[in-house]
C-alpha cells in the first residue's frame, strides 16, 4: 500500500503535464509567478531591511548630499534620482538578492526547487515581489524626503519617467534574482549582502559620475543597468531625453535574467548532487 | 586584603578573561577570517573612498578632505565595530542568556568582555582600511595628521559598541538584529557631522549630540585645525560612559524580564 503510495504521485504528474496545451503552461506559470510575487510581499511587510534600506537610506543620503551645499535645480533633479537607484540598490541586495537565503534558513528552498512549478518562475516571481515593495517603499521615502527639504525638482517628461520606473523594477528583479543565486553558494550570504553595497555605491556611477574614477575603471559603471537608467531618468526629468540608455538598461537587464537562470539551475544542480542542498 | 578576597579577585579576573577568550573564538566562527578579509575591508575602504569623493563631488576639494576624516569614523563604527551586536543576538539566536543572567559573574561583564576582541577586531581591521583608503584617494598627509589623534576615534569605538550592544539588547525582541545596528549607522551617518558639517541642518545636529562619534569628530577636527578640542573630547568620553550605563540598564531590563516570564528567547 505504501509502496503504491509512493509511485503513485509521479505518472500521474507527467502525464497530466504532458497533457498541458503551451497555454496552460503560459497560465500555470503566470499564476505560480503571481502566488511566489504576493508570498513574499507578504513576507517583506515584516522584513525590517526593506525599512531601513527604502525608509532610512534614501533619507540620510539625501540630506547629506544636498545641505552639504544647496544644488542647482538641474543638479538637485540629478542628487534625487541616483539616491533613489542608490538606496534601491543596497534594497535589493537584502531583499530580492536574499530570497534564496532565506528560504534556506527557513528550510523551504529544498520544497522550492523540487515541486511541480518551475523553480525559476518562483525565484523571479518572489524576486518580483521583493522589488516592487523595496521601490515603493525607496519611491514614497525619496519623494516625501524631497517635499519636506524643498528641493527644486520639475519633472519634463513624466511618460517617460514612468517607463523608467517601469524598467528599474524588472532590472531590480533580475538583478536581485542573480544575486540571490549567487549568495547561495555561500554560508556567509549576510555578510557579502553588507560588503557588496559599497563597490556599487562607488563604481556603479549613481552618485558619483564615473568621470571621478580612475580611467581604469570608467568601464565598471557600463555594467551596471542601473547606472543607464540613472542617466535615462535624469533626461527624463531634465528634458534631455535619449532613448539609448533606455536600451542599454532592457539589454543589460536580459543579461542578468539569463545568468540568473543558468546560475540558479547550475548551483541548484550543484546542491543536489552533493545532498547540500539546505547547506549549499 | 585577605587571603580569600584576594583568590576571589583572581577568580573574578580569570572569569573575565576567560569571557574575552571567549568573545575571540565566537569572533572567529561569526566573522571567518576569509569574510573579515573578503568582505569587511574591502567595504571599510570603500566606505571611505565613496564619503571622500561624494564630499568632492557635492561640495569641491575641502569638503573631500573633510569627507575624508568623517568616512575614517563611519568605517570604524558603522562597518566594524557594529559587529559587537553579534554577542547578545548569539546569546538569543542559541538560547544561551539564562546561563549568562544565572552565573556568578554578572550579565553585563560577560557582555562586555566577550564584545573586546570584536572591538580590538574592529580597530585593527580599522587601521587596515584608513591606510589603503588613504593610499587609493591621495591622501596619505591628511591620513598621517590623523594618527595623533587615533585615541579619540578609540573612545568614539567604544561609545558606538555600548550603544549598539545597547540598543541590540532592549530591541532584541522586536527582530531588530537587522534593525538596531542598520537604524544606528544610517543615524550615524546622517547625524554624526561625518558628511554633513554641523550647523546646517538644525534637527540633525541636535539628534547628533546626543549619539557618539559627533563630539569626537568634532575634536579631531578642532585638533587639526589647532583649536581647542578637550571640551568635545570630554563630551565623547562622557557619552562613551552614559551608553556604558545604558547597556547595564539595558541588560538589567532583560534579565528581569527573563525572570518574571521564564523564557529567555525574547520572541
Amino acid at each position: 500500500m505504501s509502496d503504491q503510495r509512493i509511485a503513485a504521485p509521479s505518472s500521474p504528474d507527467a502525464g497530466v503535464r504532458e497533457s498541458l496545451t503551451p497555454g496552460d503552461r503560459v497560465r500555470s506559470a503566470a499564476w505560480t509567478f503571481l502566488t511566489a510575487a504576493r508570498t513574499e510581499q507578504r513576507a517583506m511587510q515584516g522584513n525590517p531591511l526593506v525599512l531601513i534600506n527604502g525608509g532610512f537610506l534614501p533619507i540620510a543620503l539625501l540630506v547629506i548630499s544636498v545641505e552639504t551645499r544647496r544644488p542647482t535645480s538641474g543638479r538637485a533633479a540629478e542628487i534625487v534620482v541616483s539616491v533613489m537607484l542608490t538606496a534601491l540598490w543596497a534594497c535589493t541586495i537584502w531583499t530580492s538578492g536574499g530570497v534564496l537565503r532565506r528560504e534556506r534558513t527557513y528550510g523551504t528552498l529544498a520544497s522550492c526547487v523540487c515541486g511541480v512549478a518551475s523553480p525559476t518562475v518562483i525565484l523571479f516571481g518572489k524576486s518580483f515581489g521583493a522589488t516592487l515593495y523595496g521601490v515603493g517603499m525607496t519611491l514614497a521615502t525619496t519623494l516625501g524626503t524631497v517635499l519636506v527639504l524643498r528641493l527644486p525638482v520639475a519633472v519634463a517628461q513624466p511618460f517617460w519617467i514612468a517607463v523608467g520606473l517601469v524598467i528599474v523594477v524588472v532590472s531590480a528583479t533580475t538583478l536581485g534574482a542573480l544575486m540571490s543565486c549567487l549568495f547561495l553558494l555561500t554560508r556567509n550570504g549576510l555578510i557579502w549582502s553588507g560588503a557588496l553595497m559599497y563597490p556599487v555605491f562607488v563604481l556603479g556611477g549613481l552618485l558619483l559620475p564615473p568621470d571621478v574614477l580612475p580611467v581604469w575603471l570608467r568601464w565598471a559603471p557600463q555594467l551596471l543597468s542601473l547606472h543607464w537608467i540613472n542617466e535615462f531618468l535624469s533626461g527624463a526629468i531634465g528634458g534631455g531625453l535619449s532613448f539609448t540608455p533606455l536600451s542599454v538598461a532592457v539589454l543589460l537587464t536580459i543579461v542578468y535574467g539569463v545568468l540568473a537562470w543558468f546560475t540558479y539551475r547550475w548551483s541548484i544542480d550543484k546542491a543536489r548532487q552533493r545532498g547540500t542542498l539546505d547547506y549549499a | 586584603m585577605t587571603t580569600l578576597d584576594l583568590a576571589s579577585a583572581r577568580l573574578s579576573w580569570w572569569r573575565t578573561v576567560e569571557a574575552i577568550r571567549h568573545g575571540w573564538r565566537e569572533h572567529g566562527v561569526t566573522y571567518p577570517p576569509a569574510a573579515v578579509v573578503f568582505a569587511t575591508v574591502p567595504k571599510g575602504v570603500l566606505q571611505i573612498v565613496f564619503f571622500t569623493v561624494l564630499g568632492g563631488v557635492v561640495a569641491g576639494p575641502d569638503q573631500r578632505q573633510y569627507a575624508f576624516v568623517g568616512g575614517l569614523a563611519l568605517a570604524l563604527t558603522t562597518t566594524n565595530v557594529v559587529t559587537v551586536i553579534s554577542v547578545p543576538f548569539a546569546d538569543k539566536y542559541f538560547s544561551t542568556f539564562w546561563r549568562i543572567r544565572t552565573g556568578d559573574v554578572p550579565a553585563v561583564v560577560v557582555l562586555y568582555a566577550r564584545a573586546v576582541p570584536y572591538l580590538l577586531v574592529a580597530f585593527g581591521l580599522f587601521i587596515v582600511e584608513a591606510a589603503i583608503a588613504a593610499a587609493i584617494l591621495g591622501l596619505e598627509g591628511l591620513a598621517v595628521r590623523v594618527l595623533p589623534w587615533l585615541w579619540i576615534f578609540a573612545i568614539m569605538a567604544c561609545g558606538y559598541a555600548m550603544l549598539g550592544i545597547a540598543a541590540a539588547t532592549l530591541t532584541i525582541a522586536k527582530r531588530a538584529d537587522a534593525l538596531a545596528p542598520n537604524v544606528l549607522g544610517y543615524l550615524t551617518m546622517l547625524c554624526s557631522g561625518a558628511f554633513l558639517p554641523p550647523g546646517q541642518v538644525r534637527w540633525v545636529d541636535a539628534i547628533g549630540s546626543v549619539l557618539p562619534v559627533r563630539h569626537g569628530l568634532a575634536a579631531v577636527h578642532a585638533a587639526m585645525d589647532g583649536g581647542p578640542w578637550a571640551r568635545q573630547a570630554l563630551l565623547e568620553l562622557t557619552i562613551c560612559l552614559v551608553s556604558a550605563v545604558l547597556g547595564l540598564f539595558a541588560v538589567r531590563v532583560q534579565a528581569r524580564r527573563a525572570t518574571r516570564y521564564g523564557h529567555d528567547d525574547f520572541d
